[in-house]
């Protein structure tokens, strides 16, 4: 009878000192990540407000009647995203009148 | 004194008969080696070919030329969506307006001279519905005027296209972008 308290007693200590373990596992190991808190929306939302690219153009709801028209918004990505894009293009094109420039050879 | 005129007589026309002989018959290097001189009509034939594959060519040119017409049309898209965009933002974009009215009035003047040379190139004067040579003096008319407006064409879009690449830049470094 002795005997089964002792292994009764064993167990439990062995479960308790497991679950102390995996606790300090969890604060020792990842002490560089700091867990996003559960249903902490506000954490969340500036999370993938970060990850979003920030040249995305801002909402650019209707107005309503009686009431002032939103103007749309826009950042400098968007601008600069735009600029390269146009100078590419213009770039590609003079390149192909350039590799066109055979009429010379035409007479 | 009279034998002495006999020999001097003899020996000009002696002279004169090989000289009048050599002229005749010529024996020039390529009849010498065996060679074909060309003849009036493989020289006009020979032009006749060059003016047809000139003609093709520029049947080829303007064809591509034509896509240089959508490209500009991009490029001066990308450039008014700038000018929305920084005129949302408040910017100066005069520089800019001007350099795209600019560059789409050449893009228009351009396309005039490609019109005519497709025009001329469709009618096909001197040439037969196959490209064919048909008259030598009208299709060789064809081929410079066509070649002359598809070369204008060419050099106004390329001085369009480079005028609004360089205002572009410029604008960019002075808005620091």
């Amino acid at each position: 009878m002795k005997r089964r308290k002792l292994q009764i007693v064993l167990v439990l200590l062995a479960a308790s000192m497991l679950a102390g373990c995996n606790g300090s596992f969890r604060t020792t190991h990842n002490k560089e990540v700091t867990p996003i808190p559960y249903k902490n929306t506000e954490a969340i939302a500036t999370l993938v407000a970060s990850t979003l690219t920030p040249e995305m153009p801002q909402s650019t709801a209707t107005g309503l009647p009686g009431q002032p028209t939103p103007t749309a918004t826009y950042d400098s990505g968007l601008l600069s995203r735009q600029i390269d894009t146009a100078a590419s293009d213009l770039d590609k094109f003079l390149e192909d009148l350039n590799s066109t420039d055979t009429l010379k050879d035409i007479k | 004194m009279k034998k002495k005129i006999s020999i001097l007589l003899i020996l000009t026309l002696s002279l004169s008969t090989i000289l009048l002989f050599s002229t005749v018959h010529p024996v020039t290097a390529s009849s010498a080696q065996g060679l074909v001189r060309p003849t009036r009509t493989m020289l006009i034939q020979g032009l006749e070919t060059q003016m047809e594959l000139a003609y093709q060519r520029e049947i080829n040119f303007q064809q591509r030329q034509g896509l240089h017409f959508t490209y500009a049309a991009t490029a001066a898209t990308d450039v008014q969506n700038i000018i929305n965009t920084a005129k949302n933002k408040n910017m100066n974009v005069t520089d800019l307006e001007t350099a795209l009215t600019a560059f789409n009035s050449q893009v228009a003047s351009a396309r005039t001279y490609h019109d005519q040379a497709v025009s001329l190139l469709l009618t096909h004067n001197g040439f037969d519905v196959n490209g064919k040579v048909a008259d030598t003096q009208a299709a060789h008319q064809t081929l410079d005027s066509a070649r002359q407006d598809l070369q204008m064409a060419h050099l106004t879009l390329t001085s369009a296209t480079l005028a609004l690449r360089t205002s572009l830049q410029t604008w960019r470094q002075q808005n620091h972008l």
